[in-house]
């Protein structure tokens, strides 16, 4: 934060004969911007801390509020002050001289390249330079010359002689993510911007960086070289990354997304954009995109027009009963879309057998969301501003930089600035975690609740309770969660890693759930939904959730399966999906061909998140709109499953996504009464199995997901496998930091480089969940399963002990294009 | 004119026979105004150093006893670490009067420190020297040690139970580290750039906490006070700078060296106790207190040496750093050597020093080597406006003072360089103070001296 501001306490200046009043500590710069006048700056943003070095920003003030006179200041740094009188370039001979001649020292070494500079037509400097009163440098020396753009990451190229030394990134990092990436190098005029040696990818936020260059120092290397400003097309959305809701500036030139920005407000939400939504939006450009319908002839998937596909669908789909048929729309879906699927299923197939989570879960979780949503309590759930009232929060089952970026830098702000305090429920204080300075209650996988009892933590009204996707598998720890937040007062909010599930749920794609949060066989609920959908009846049965479709399926109880976005590395056994889907007839709704393709038996192209509009619901269930940015040829899901109902001589209601919104915004609000609300009852989902410890895994911001295919910095900046052991079950196992260890689980094996991690609670190993999967082998067990720790008999030649082999960076002429990956999985 | 008397005060010890050793110091009654202080309550020696009317030696002449009260000791703050550091970090061109006193007499400093601590509620001091000053740095571990051994720091300070810490730090070696906050950083293991203030060093200094940075010089001013009371020092100089002082004295006189009297004393006198101008030469221009303050000139002889009377005359006291240079001297090639350095010292933090130091440097050494454009002194000129006053710090101003007082003096002689190189209207080896040997000489360590400049070619 710029300024701790008293609200209440309010001071009067002029600036430029013009009055404002803003709160007590405001910097100068930021009452003009609310005065309405503009005082040019380098180094000044509003959301990290005044530095006064550019100096671009002075004025004068004429009277500094006691009568006297200061001159030229730099309004960056200087507080209000009651009845100040401030004079900018505007009004102020003296401070429009002084402005000037920073300009032209801060051109003096600036190379002419604008014309091959990616910052032109949107660069402060060059717009500083135009309306400068000389246009003609009077510098006839020599320039700093300096090897032109070198990798600092392999996302960020560095130009340092555009570089004007405003420390903007370097003090983004310290300040705001935490990761050092960037310092001051040498002084003087000699003095450059380097990448820090072993910053490597620089951490999940290093995109920031580049976005707030004032110059063409730091570009994107995904972007470079794409397109001029004035060729672009921005539109105004949503970030599809994970359930932040982060507003995003999509950039396209010739109907190609070229790049994404940070859209949201200083000192609000979505001023930073994490990596995974800044570079993740290569998907839908790869060669995978499906375009056109396909249908399996002769076992083959072969293109087909619309109708014959429509055709084939409904073949294959008529005269199933409701109980034959299940749908698996993914976690990805919009409101819009997610509401199509789950009113195709009700009003169509007359089935339940819906299930938007394509992960492992519960029958807990079911309780628990089906419970929440029902009653509404997410009315009352906190949201990014509660995190800078609460006075604590726990975290459960949750790493807030791999799961929901937006949201750890909002805690690390609280942290900084607000003196929140972070409890960390986990098997070892990530880097993450540590970022927060998060006080770690060690655990094994399961055991969250006692640990954090063991620890006599207790909450209140003022503690945030933040609960992972990973609790579903963690027995009792949803039910303890939803009963302290009852007893105690304290807030408690649920954060899957997926944009589409809260819309999914809240559009009823759950097997227990219809949408606005009526709950199957709830007939008085059911009434007010079949009115409204023109029906009689609604099928009045719970139906089969993920692991219960798979099994039906199986047994040839289930015989049709329609499918959404999913990835069938993300489920807890991937086989069983396999068979299930070898053995039915499959509709595959998808971007992208994936593994479920070679099981579809049609296959529908549908559009990619930035070709549609649509709304998508973040974790404080805040509506977020998602308007397309490219017009695609790919129809929605609603217009696809609209078209199917047709084929099948139904009627899905609307075609559109405006309409379905209509449709469900127009649905009678709902609240459930007590009675019929689910107890939740603890249940373990985890299989029993032999081993020597228990497995603790989490899926990274950054790691083999198919929504970040075609990304290619991201994939660079990838971070490592490697397995965490505590000091002390490495010694009890033989293993040493730098060995190579074995995990084995049920058929599968896992190799890699083992880091002893001190503080780590004991008898448990760590590995990331989809990373480097090609070297190191995917293990399918949950996080609470044992598994076999060893030392690899063999280790694998490219992981050696301190990993792959990797330059230094240096920061003088020599200066390597870095292939190294991210750093190590933290 | 009568000469007046020196005043050895901080210099009374540096002709005696191994003067930096403890036994040296003590038996001519060392730490006893430490003892005196630590006897007396906090608040007692800061009022008597306020009555002293004590100002920094360090350049800027601000009243220490004013500085010492800014450091928060209410009740709240009883339990905060506080530092001192005392700033031994000279390097300005021309300024050499810590290193000798550090050299002669470290132990005056170790007391001061003491002292001062002890009036701020410091338990921890920080020594900071150039680092480039081995010598310097390794007399003050010994004294630091010696007064260790002594029982004169540590837990019970002459027994006294006020437990004080002295560290002796050696700086990396950055001008700019003679700039409090720079120091401080620089402390801290960062590259020195100086911090934006608010809030001052007396609030969140070093490590955050409240620091008070005070020069070597006006750490070894508070024994005497403290033993002779602030009566005795207010005697010397003038009304507004009170106390005496050690005046470096270097350049073309006949005996250069550290001269200590009281504030308000004449360049002039000065010169005379520096045996006057070299031989058959005569004074063209001085600084008064090192290379960052505007030159004077003959006529500027007789101001007095006070801080108020030097700045009425257009000039700064600063570190009462003398250097007098005769008609022998090129005064462009005299900037080009100042403003080489100041180019190489600027930490870059902001952009008017970092870029600006940068052009004037390049400017000055065309014209110095003869290859100016007509307009390059009213550039030079025009540059100096755009940076003076703009900065984050007053590195700069320095410069700046520096080059537009010279060409205030001296425009004919930055004109010329449109022209001609320097060293044909002022032949180096005329400027040059030992005999430049004949080419094919054998080379003697003196005659390298002299020939590591450019002037001989």
């Amino acid at each position: 934060m710029n300024a701790v501001v008293n609200a209440v306490e309010l001071v009067k200046l002029t600036i430029d004969g013009r009055s404002v009043q803003v709160p007590r500590g405001t910097t100068v710069i930021r009452a003009a911007e609310q005065a309405g006048v503009f005082i040019p700056r380098f180094c000044d943003h509003p959301a990290l801390q005044p530095v006064g070095v550019c100096r671009q920003c002075l004025v004068e003030i004429p009277d500094a509020g006691n009568g006297k006179s200061l001159k030229l200041q730099t309004s960056c740094t200087l507080e209000v002050a009651e009845g100040m009188k401030v004079a900018t370039q505007a009004t102020s001979e003296l401070a429009a001289a002084a402005q000037a001649g920073v300009s032209e020292l801060l051109l003096l070494n600036h190379p002419l390249d604008c014309p091959e500079c990616d910052q032109a037509g949107e660069c402060p400097l060059q717009n500083q330079a135009m309306l400068s009163p000389r246009q003609v440098s009077r510098f006839d020396g020599v320039k700093r010359h300096l090897p032109k753009a070198l990798a600092a990451t392999p996302a960020i190229m560095l130009d340092r002689e555009r570089c004007v030394q405003c420390m903007r990134c370097v003090r983004f990092g310290t300040e705001v993510s935490g990761d050092v990436l960037f310092t001051m190098l040498g002084r003087g005029a000699e003095m450059q911007l380097a990448a820090c040696p072993g910053a490597a990818g620089g951490g999940y936020f290093a995109g920031n960086t580049v976005q707030l260059c004032p110059v063409g120092a730091l570009t994107s290397s995904d972007y470079r070289f794409q397109a001029r400003p004035f060729e672009l097309v921005s539109t105004q959305s949503t970030c599809d990354g994970c359930a932040g809701g982060c507003p995003i500036r999509v950039d396209v030139k010739n109907g190609v997304v070229r790049r994404r920005l940070a859209a949201g407000a200083p000192n609000q939400v979505g001023e930073w954009l994490c990596d995974r939504g800044r570079y993740g939006f290569r998907s839908a450009q790869t060669a995978e995109r499906i375009r056109t319908p396909m249908v399996r002839k002769d076992g083959l998937l072969v293109q087909a027009s619309w109708p014959e596909a429509l055709d084939a669908a409904a073949k294959g789909l008529r005269g199933l009963a409701g109980s034959q048929v299940a749908l698996l729309p993914g976690g990805r879906l919009t409101l819009e879309n997610a509401y199509a699927y789950s009113r195709f299923a009700r009003v169509v197939l007359r089935t339940n057998n819906i299930d938007c989570r394509t992960r492992a879960s519960s029958d807990e979780e079911t309780q628990f969301l089906t419970r929440k949503q029902a009653a509404q309590v997410f009315a009352t759930a906190p949201d990014y501003a509660t995190l800078e009232r609460a006075k604590q929060v726990v975290l459960l089952c949750f790493e807030p930089e791999e799961e929901s970026p937006q949201l750890f830098l909002s805690l690390r702000r609280a942290v900084r600035n607000l003196g929140l305090q972070v409890f960390a429920v986990a098997p070892y204080l990530s880097a993450g975690n540590a970022k927060l300075h998060a006080q770690l209650v060690a655990c094994k996988p399961g055991d969250e609740v006692r640990a954090l009892a063991a620890q006599g933590i207790t909450l209140n009204a003022d503690s945030v309770m933040l609960v992972g996707e990973r609790a579903a598998i963690s027995a009792g720890t949803l039910k303890w969660a939803a009963e302290t937040a009852a007893a105690t007062g304290a807030k408690l909010a649920w954060i899957p890693r997926r944009s589409g599930e809260l819309a999914a749920i809240a559009a009823g794609c759950l097997p227990t759930l219809l949408p606005g949060g009526r709950l199957v066989g709830d007939a008085r609920a059911c009434a007010t939904l079949a009115t409204q959908w023109h029906m009689t009846t609604l099928p009045a049965d719970v139906g089969h959730d993920l692991l219960g479709i798979t099994t039906a399926a199986r047994t040839g109880d289930i015989r049709a399966i329609i499918t959404g976005a999913l990835d069938m590395r993300d489920l807890p056994d991937p086989e069983l999906l396999r068979r299930a889907l070898g053995q039915t007839f499959v509709v595959s709704l998808a971007v992208k061909q994936s593994e479920v393709s070679e099981y579809a038996d049609v296959v529908f192209p549908v559009a990619a998140p930035d070709e549609q509009d649509g709304t998508l619901i973040d974790w404080t269930h805040t509506r977020r709109p998602v308007v397309a940015a490219v017009r695609g040829t790919t129809p929605p899901d609603v217009a696809v499953l609209a078209a199917l109902a047709t084929a099948l001589g139904n009627d899905l209601g609307f075609h559109t996504t405006k309409a379905a919104l209509a449709s469900y915004n127009a649905l009678p609000p709902w609240i459930s009464v007590p009675a019929v609300l689910p107890t939740i009852t603890a249940t373990s989902v985890i299989p029993p199995a032999l081993g020597n410890v228990i497995l603790s895994t989490w899926r990274l911001l950054l790691d083999e997901a198919y929504s970040l295919d075609g990304a290619a910095v991201l994939q660079a900046s990838m971070p490592t496998a490697v397995a965490r052991v505590s000091p002390e079950t490495a010694q009890t196992n033989g293993l040493v930091d730098g060995a190579i260890a074995q995990i084995g689980a049920g058929g599968a094996r896992w190799h890699g480089p083992v880091r002893v991690t001190p503080g780590m609670v004991n008898g448990v190993v760590w590995i990331p969940a989809l990373t480097q999967t090609a070297e190191c082998g995917q293990l399918h067990a949950l996080s609470g399963e044992r598994v076999i720790l060893t030392v690899a008999a063999s280790p694998m030649p490219w992981l050696s002990p301190n990993g792959p082999p990797r330059f230094e960076q240096l920061w003088d002429n020599v200066y390597p294009l870095r292939q190294a990956r991210g750093g190590e999985a933290r | 004119m009568s000469i007046a008397p020196l005043t050895p005060v901080l210099t009374a010890l540096w002709d005696t026979q191994r003067s930096w050793k403890l036994d040296t110091y003590r038996s001519n009654g060392g730490y006893f105004g430490a003892l005196l202080a630590l006897k007396l309550a906090p608040i007692q020696v800061i009022a008597e150093v306020k009555a002293s009317g004590l100002r920094g030696r360090g350049g800027a002449g601000f009243p220490t006893g004013v500085k010492w009260g800014f450091v928060p000791n209410t009740p709240e703050t009883a339990g905060q670490p506080k530092y001192l550091v005392v700033n031994c970090d000279e390097s300005e061109p021309g300024t050499c009067k810590d290193m000798p006193l550090l050299m002669a007499n470290p132990h005056l400093v170790v007391e001061g420190a003491i002292i001062a601590a002890y009036a701020i509620g410091a338990h921890q001091v920080f020594i900071y020297i150039r680092g480039e000053v081995i010598h310097a740095v390794r007399r003050m571990q010994q004294a630091v040690a010696e007064a260790y051994q002594a029982g004169l720091l540590g837990a019970e300070p002459l027994g006294v139970p006020y437990p004080l810490h002295v560290t002796v730090h050696a700086g990396a070696g950055a001008y700019i580290c003679g700039e409090e906050t720079a120091l401080l950083d620089s402390l801290e293991g960062r590259p020195g750039r100086p911090r934006s203030r608010p809030p001052f060093p007396a609030v969140a200094g070093l490590y955050g906490q409240p620091t008070l940075v005070n020069n070597a010089e006006t750490i070894a001013s508070l024994p005497a006070i403290l033993v002779r009371g602030a009566a005795w020092h207010a005697q010397f100089g003038t009304e507004q700078s009170k106390g005496t002082t050690i005046y470096s004295v270097s350049g073309h006189v006949r005996f250069p060296g550290q001269f200590e009297a009281p504030f308000g004393i004449t360049a002039r006198t000065l010169l005379e106790f520096a045996g006057g101008i070299r031989e058959g030469h005569k004074l063209k221009f001085f600084t008064p207190g090192g290379s960052s303050t505007p030159l004077f000139t003959e006529d500027q002889l007789d101001v007095p040496l006070s801080y108020e009377a030097v700045a009425e005359a257009g000039s700064q006291l600063g570190t009462k750093a003398l250097q007098f240079f005769d008609e022998t001297t090129s005064v462009l090639r005299t900037t080009r050597r100042w403003m080489e350095f100041y180019a190489a010292e600027s930490c870059g933090k902001c952009s008017p020093c970092r870029e600006g130091s940068q052009w004037l440097r390049q400017l000055v050494v065309r014209l110095e080597e003869g290859h100016g454009q007509p307009g390059d002194v009213e550039l030079i000129s025009d540059i100096c406006n755009n940076v003076s006053g703009k900065t984050f710090c007053p590195l700069a101003d320095g410069f700046v003072a520096m080059m537009t007082s010279a060409i205030r003096h001296f425009p004919s002689e930055f004109e010329a360089g449109y022209r001609r190189p320097a060293s044909e209207l002022f032949p180096y080896e005329r400027s040059a103070v030992f005999p430049i040997p004949a080419p094919d000489a054998e080379p003697t360590p003196a005659s390298r001296r002299v020939t590591r400049g450019e002037g001989v070619k």
